[in-house]
């Protein structure tokens, strides 16, 4: 993976890593990283010129003072889609990364080729509840996102550094920052979903805790044209769990969108 | 060194077995568990117990508030100050709800107009208590953890200016905004009734609230001796900082108490039901009292290394005596401790939680009795 890059946006410093080659793509990802999480990320390289920004307030991107929640991170990646001139640009978030890309699209998609949100939080539906991350121990946290159990097994049992301890908390808190309240959702971009004009897919884990695949019929309500793949066996973070599978679907889902 | 006898009024008749199943007394623990046969009795039990410290000679009685626990029935302390008042009226007790906590109201004017009510009430007998909540609260109001200081600091503000306000004024915050800020009644005290800060010993709140415009008295609440001792000195150190001397007034500890004929009988008497505080009422998972953004990642490693033990393992009477968790013993035995404490801080503000536990009336009233007979007076001086 390349070295990180930086983009300035009001005083703050974001970080970024590019790979690849080809169209070029957009990964958001996931808000609580777990080690090895690069799979997905290099089979996506094969086929893409993959940008891989740590969101404003998470990973080794600062927490800038004019991060107060999601609106801002939205209007902070519309900056950053001008300022590296990005255009027909494919979209891949993963859980509030898929969020933030529903909230970016639905503010302005001109630049946005197509969208793929895997386990996406942002939208709910009614009497299917989201797990209460917040409450879980830092142990339940991990392996409820995980089918196969083994995949973090190690990662459990390893003590962690203070450095490393602080890099999980905060992203934690960024977490929070931009999701306590409403809780992982926004009811004004569920309202106007219909804005978001480039074909959308998601992707779900038939086992997914966090965000049961059910919510799909939420999307679906205000985008009826919107996909959706369920991978069996397989948790919260398909990309983490099923890398393979889950670029070969967003991979196809561009390859039929692309003109 | 004054007296304010503290209470919180916990659902004492829980069924601590079937309640231990349950990850924490807070937040998520069923409601099933209150009767309110039971409990509604335990108000007027209660009640009773703080006009009975009042009787025995204490300068003031304290009540705070707490939500969706077993560990304290007042999420309302206001209402039960109110019945305070009224039970004391034409005394000079002082009634202090240390204290309300602002960041999960939704609007702070109730709380500027509700102090100033009871102030009104009780003819400037209040003492007004700012809090954050405890973590537990966030959760179980929706309130953003990440901006409770911003939103402590926001609320302070508006109540305070509008105590001191004659006429309306605009407040433009960033979680708060009002086109007219206007408190009737105005408070009997003037420009407000005292404000204390009941703390955890959190950095940002010592530093905020010794400065020289505050200079508000720091409560400290549930700590061992030797962490009250600490943050009393950080305190008055960061008085010097800003040019002045920090008093004795400006100190205060709250903390069980028991008081007995001697060392062994209030060991005795008091034992299950500190085990039923420490070991039960305040178990309360990491995950539940710190949510992200409660304190900041420094101040929450650091709150991790100190609270080791805590809510994981069980705490025994004899380490909580040693650490000066509570204090239990004869009147000679409790006069030391306060001694002891006043000798390294010069501590003048005390609040003995008189009840703690499942103690029962008998107990908490001869305990409060002795207190108020056998250790107060002659601590007065002090």
């Amino acid at each position: 993976m390349q070295e990180m890059l930086d983009y300035e946006c009001m005083g703050a410093r974001i970080r970024y890593r590019r790979k690849g080659g080809g169209p070029t793509l957009l990964l958001l990802k996931n808000e609580e990283a777990l080690p090895g999480d690069t799979a997905f990320i290099d089979e996506l390289a094969k086929s893409f010129d993959v940008i891989v920004p740590d969101h404003p307030g998470f990973g080794l991107s600062d927490t800038p003072d004019w991060l107060k929640g999601m609106g801002d991170t939205a209007y902070f990646y519309l900056d950053f889609i001008e300022a590296l001139k990005l255009d027909k640009l494919h979209v891949v978030g993963c859980s509030v990364g898929g969020w933030i890309a529903a909230e970016i699209a639905v503010r302005d998609c001109r630049r946005i080729a197509s969208l793929s949100l895997l386990a996406p939080y942002g939208v709910r539906k009614s009497g299917v509840p989201f797990g209460d991350v917040f409450l879980w121990t830092p142990e339940e946290s991990v392996r409820k996102r995980v089918c196969d159990q083994t995949l973090v097994d190690d990662f459990m049992a390893r003590q962690k550094s203070k450095e490393e301890e602080a890099a999980l908390l905060k992203d934690r808190y960024g977490t929070a920052r931009l999701a306590w309240n409403p809780r992982f959702f926004n009811p004004e971009l569920q309202r106007w979903l219909h804005r978001i004009k480039p074909p959308l897919q998601t992707i779900w884990g038939d086992q997914d805790e966090l965000v049961p695949a059910d919510i799909f019929d939420a999307w679906k309500t205000g985008l009826p044209d919107a996909k959706n793949t369920v991978i069996k066996d397989c948790g919260h973070l398909p990309h983490f769990e099923h890398p393979e599978t889950s670029a070969a679907i967003v991979r196809r889902f561009i390859s039929e969108v692309r003109p | 060194m004054k007296f304010y006898a503290f209470h919180l009024m916990p659902y004492r008749h829980l069924d601590f077995e079937k309640a231990d199943e349950y990850r924490s007394y807070w937040v998520n623990l069923p409601s099933g568990f209150y009767d309110p046969k039971l409990g509604a009795k335990l108000y007027h039990e209660y009640i009773d117990q703080l006009v009975y410290a009042a009787d025995c000679g204490f300068d003031g009685i304290s009540v705070n508030e707490h939500h969706q626990t077993a560990y304290g029935l007042m999420p309302a302390p206001n209402l039960i100050a109110s019945a305070l008042i009224e039970r004391t009226r034409g005394r000079d007790t002082k009634i202090a709800v240390i204290g309300r906590a602002l960041p999960i109201a939704g609007n702070p004017i109730t709380i500027a107009e509700e102090f100033a009510m009871l102030d009104n009430l009780s003819d400037g007998r209040l003492i007004a208590g700012f809090v954050r909540g405890i973590g537990c609260e966030y959760h179980s109001s929706g309130v953003n953890p990440i901006y409770s200081h911003d939103r402590f600091h926001e609320a302070h503000d508006i109540i305070t200016r509008a105590w001191a306000a004659d006429k309306p004024f605009a407040y433009e915050g960033d979680h708060y905004n009002i086109n007219y800020v206007s408190c009737w009644p105005r408070p009997v005290q003037q420009p407000g009734p005292p404000i204390w800060i009941p703390s955890q010993g959190s950095g940002e709140t010592i530093d905020w609230a010794a400065a020289p415009e505050r200079k508000y008295p720091m409560i400290m609440a549930f700590s061992p001796t030797d962490a009250v001792v600490r943050f009393h000195e950080v305190y008055k150190a960061k008085a010097r900082e800003f040019g002045y001397e920090a008093t004795g007034d400006q100190l205060g500890w709250s903390t069980p108490v028991y008081v007995a004929e001697t060392d062994e009988i209030a060991e005795r008497e008091a034992g299950p039901h500190i085990d039923k505080l420490f070991n039960h009422f305040f178990h309360i998972p990491v995950e539940y009292l710190f949510p992200p953004g409660y304190t900041s990642v420094r101040s929450f490693q650091a709150m991790m290394e100190f609270r080791k033990g805590i809510g994981t393992e069980k705490l025994e009477l004899k380490g909580l005596l040693q650490r000066g968790n509570c204090i239990v013993g004869s009147p000679a035995t409790v006069r030391e401790k306060l001694e002891a404490l006043h000798a390294r801080t010069g501590f003048r503000i005390m609040a003995p939680m008189i009840q703690f536990g499942t103690l029962p009336d008998e107990l908490v009233k001869k305990s409060t009795q002795m207190f108020g007979e056998e250790v107060a007076p002659r601590l007065r001086h002090l």
